[in-house]
């Protein structure tokens, strides 16, 4: 962590840290340089031209955080406003006193440097000056006197003896160079105290011009090493008319202490106009300085500034950004850890706020799962189960109603859930016995219950068991609901009561067939023995009487006979058939009758083989047509239709035998009780063809179910299940029912 | 047409001065190399305007340096210059308040003259005479070459303060264009 903050200053700060103390030597220079330009005068446009460069890159990095920052300002990056904030507060904090020290120091600068002039000095100065210049006018006309005498002194002498007398007057008159020129200018004497001036400085084109025009020059010469000098420029008058003029010059040395006064006022009063005349462009350039130190001053507060507030603000664009992961559900966002201050501990709290409600997710996701998973599996058993299950909440509401429960109900396909009972009421009318009862124990408040209760449906009677339990509180105060588990137990029913009748059967086969027979043969023997000795009349009544006794054993043989035969229960031998061939062998057997009646098969081509045992099967089409055919009572215009079809549904695959007439059809008087064994219409019926039917049915696993037309007539359909589907296929529960019939169970 | 003289006239009547008054600026008139004892020397013909801030701060006392460039050159198709010699003179210009005089120093020579006027002290600036430049040897037989001066007021030379405003502005830049003629020999 150390490192890293380490490397982030040497990469970022450290080279700025640097430009700006680079800046910082070159503005002290140019400072230097500006006061004293003897030192860094040299230097002072590369320390100017470093200095503007140095700004420009500081400017160039500002400006490009500048627009980094309004970039990210404007696509609302979290962080940018706080850091836009703090910007413009440091670098206001450190604008206003700058703005305020930079026109101060101005003014001080200003006023500092005008101080250095005054009116008083500048006069004074000026008087200096002229008090110089009387001072010298007064010795330069001494020496222009002394001069003129020694002009006229050399006057008339001759050129070859001038140098001597030059040589003694300079000795006299204690001048330094005495020279005698002629008009051309040629040196003719001179006389130097330097020994190595060879050659006089011939006097200059001013002094000619003013001796041309008449007068004499008398002047101060410019400065020398060894001090100030009067030039004094004369005339030497002709001696005679053949003599030429000629120039006398004489350069006198100044006292020393009168040279160095004068050489002291020259150089204060040069001095202090050159600094006038410099005040302007002193200001300036001290101007100028000041307002580069202010600038890089500023420059560098400003870029600290970004850099300050970029740095605070990180953390919080950080937890920003974290926060909006969140908030879109990322809860594995981990912040990075960039200090251990006060932001370090919002970041270490965020990061395990996030790692909690990450687990906590987690758990709600896997209990949701676990859930999920439970209602699925329940969903699945309640599907499977054949039982009817219906739960309601709280107010009555059905909440679920499964696949056998709408079965049973002869509900249509569909979602019920938030119907209430009442209103299922008004939609299925033969339920209402049903909601009855289950609204009765549900408002007395039973916790569990029980109660059977028979309804009529359009498919004919049904038991129902019901069973009903208060479920528990799902949820503190809120009440739970209601599960009512049920069952068609009409087939039970049923089964118990054809078991019942059974029994019945076998035990009146086995009572009344064995004393039938000792009745007959003692009927027999009675007539065998008493006839021969009776007369005539009393014979008739003996033989009528065991006539009718012998012949009532018989029908009552017949009788038994018949009940023994439904009583038994035969092994059945299940076999692949072809259920259209065996139909077409029994019908053989009712041809002849086409006087009256209208024998029509529409028989499947495509129908498999069933699962059945031949006999038997053979015995139920006997009896279904010996049926038919006395109900139809030979009546002409009679019609049977017998049809086979191939059911091949996922849920159910088997073939479909149908026969229908066109006959009285069920009386309604029976119609509930049609498959039971005694139900019979016809005078000398034993009441069992339809219930063997039936029985047979159910020994091959099949289906039987009849109704009455509304043409007139009735109609009988069985079902039976194909080889493979023998095991699988249930008798009645999973079937669907035959829509509208009469189930052969009932 | 009309109008345009008439705008001319109406100038030249409002700025008479002017119009008189030569531009300031350093303008080399003459220059001329001759052999004396197997010693080309320079003469040559300069003028001199001092601008009027130049001419204030002359007035002022701040002493001006002069620079006068003197390059011998080889010439190549008129394309390129090859230095064969290069002499620079520099010139001190300072006023004596005391003396009323413009001395005029020459800073390689150190010789020192002084002149009552600004004018009379830069003619004599501007009068170069027998000015050596270099020997005759140095220069190959038949070649041609050429000599050239310009003239130019040293600003790196002025006090700091007032370097900054001679950078910038304009009346500070006093520098004459190269003056070109054949060395003969």
């Amino acid at each position: 962590m150390a490192g890293t903050a380490l490397k982030r200053f040497l990469t970022r700060s450290l080279p700025v840290t640097g430009l700006f103390l680079l800046l910082l030597t070159a503005l002290h220079l140019l400072s230097k340089s500006t006061t004293n330009s003897t030192h860094l005068g040299g230097s002072y446009p590369w320390l100017l031209l470093l200095n503007g460069i140095g700004l420009l890159i500081l400017a160039v990095l500002i400006l490009a955080h500048l627009i980094r920052l309004v970039g990210q300002y404007r696509r609302g990056i979290a962080g940018s406003r706080l850091t836009v904030r703090l910007v413009v507060m440091f670098v206001l904090l450190a604008f206003a006193p700058m703005a305020v020290v930079y026109y101060y120091s101005l003014q001080f600068l200003h006023r500092g440097i005008d101080s250095w002039f005054d009116v008083n000095v500048e006069q004074a100065l000026d008087d200096a000056l002229d008090l110089s210049r009387s001072s010298l006018d007064l010795r330069m006309r001494e020496l222009l006197r002394d001069t003129q005498q020694m002009a006229g002194e050399l006057s008339g002498v001759r050129d070859s003896l001038a140098v001597l007398s030059i040589n003694d007057m300079r000795l006299k008159s204690g001048a330094a160079e005495v020279a005698m020129f002629a008009q051309n200018g040629h040196i003719i004497a001179a006389s130097s105290v330097d020994p190595t001036q060879i050659v006089p400085e011939r006097p200059s084109t001013a002094a000619l011009i003013q001796l041309r025009q008449g007068h004499t020059y008398v002047g101060i010469d410019p400065p020398r090493d060894s001090g100030l000098f009067i030039r004094a420029v004369v005339w030497i008058p002709a001696g005679s008319a053949q003599s030429d003029v000629r120039i006398l010059q004489a350069l006198y040395p100044l006292p020393g202490r009168l040279s160095d006064q004068a050489n002291s006022v020259q150089a204060a009063f040069a001095r202090y106009h050159e600094l006038t005349y410099l005040r302007k462009s002193l200001k300036l350039s001290f101007t100028l300085t000041l307002t580069l130190v202010l600038a890089a001053s500023l420059m560098a507060a400003v870029w600290a500034a970004f850099f300050s507030a970029r740095r605070l603000a990180e953390p919080i664009r950080i937890l920003a950004e974290g926060t909006r992961a969140v908030a879109e559900g990322d809860y594995s966002r981990r912040l990075p850890l960039t200090s251990h201050d006060d932001m370090g501990f919002l970041v270490r709290s965020f990061n395990d706020m996030t790692r909690r409600i990450a687990l906590t997710r987690d758990q709600a996701t896997r209990s949701q799962y676990q859930v999920e998973r439970q209602r699925a599996y329940l969903e699945a058993v309640l599907e499977r189960l054949s039982s009817g299950v219906i739960t309601l909440d709280a107010d009555h509401s059905l909440h679920t109603v499964n696949a056998a429960a709408a079965l049973i109900l002869g509900l249509e396909p569909g979602d019920y859930s938030g119907n209430r009972l009442p209103a299922m009421v008004s939609s299925y009318p033969h339920l209402e016995q049903f909601c009855g009862v289950i609204v009765t124990h549900l408002d007395a408040g039973h916790p569990e219950w029980r109660e059977e209760i028979t309804v009529f449906a359009s498919g004919g009677r049904q038991v129902l068991m019901l069973r009903g339990a208060r479920l528990p509180a799902s949820s503190g105060d809120q009440p739970g609901g209601y599960v009512i588990v049920f069952d068609d137990v009409t087939a039970l029913i049923q089964a118990q009561r054809d078991a019942a009748w059974g029994e019945v059967a076998r035990r009146l086969a086995h009572e009344i067939k064995n004393p039938l027979t000792p009745i007959q043969l003692s009927a027999e023997r009675l007539r065998h023995k008493y006839l021969k000795q009776m007369s005539a009349s009393e014979g008739q009544v003996l033989d009528s009487a065991t006539h009718t006794i012998v012949q009532q054993v018989e029908a009552m043989k017949t009788m038994v006979n018949a009940f023994s035969e439904y009583a038994r229960a035969p092994q059945v031998q299940q076999q692949p058939l072809q259920l259209n061939q065996l139909i077409g062998e029994v019908l053989d057997l009712y041809r002849g009758h086409e006087d009256w009646l209208d024998l029509h098969l529409q028989l499947d081509p495509q129908a498999p083989p069933v699962a059945a045992d031949p006999g038997r099967l053979r015995q139920l089409l006997h009896n279904l047509m010996k049926n038919t055919l006395e109900a139809l009572n030979g009546t002409p215009g009679s019609r049977i239709d017998i049809t086979t079809r191939y059911i091949d549904d996922p849920n159910l695959r088997c073939v479909e035998f149908s026969l229908s007439d066109n006959g009285p059809g069920f009386p309604d008087a029976i119609f509930g009780q049609l498959f039971e064994p005694y139900v019979t219409t016809k005078p000398r019926g034993t009441g069992l063809g339809l219930a063997i039917v039936k029985k047979i049915v159910e020994e091959h696993n099949g289906m039987i179910a009849a109704e009455n037309l509304a043409q007139g007539g009735a109609r009988i359909v069985i079902r039976l299940p194909l080889p493979s589907a023998v095991d699988a296929t249930p008798t009645t529960a999973t079937q669907p029912a035959l829509a509208g019939m009469r189930p052969g169970s009932t | 047409m009309r109008l345009l003289a008439l705008w001319c006239l109406l100038f030249c009547l409002a700025h008479p001065a002017r119009a008189q008054d030569p531009a300031p600026g350093i303008h080399v008139r003459e220059a001329r190399s001759w052999l004396v004892d197997d010693v080309y020397q320079l003469r040559a013909r300069i003028d001199y305007v001092l601008s009027t801030p130049v001419s204030d701060a002359l007035t002022n006392g701040l002493p001006l340096i002069i620079e006068l460039q003197v390059q011998v050159v080889r010439d190549y198709f008129g394309i390129w210059d090859q230095p064969v010699a290069s002499l620079t003179q520099q010139y001190q210009l300072q006023y004596h308040a005391l003396s009323r005089q413009y001395l005029l120093r020459n800073l390689n020579s150190t010789a020192q003259r002084s002149y009552p006027t600004e004018q009379a002290a830069l003619d004599a600036l501007g009068d170069i005479d027998a000015l050596p430049m270099l020997d005759r040897h140095l220069l190959a037989d038949g070649v041609h070459y050429d000599g050239k001066v310009r003239a130019r007021l040293d600003i790196e030379s002025l006090p700091t303060p007032l370097r900054l405003v001679a950078y910038f502005d304009a009346d500070w830049r006093l520098v004459s264009e190269w003056y070109r003629w054949p060395v003969q020999h």
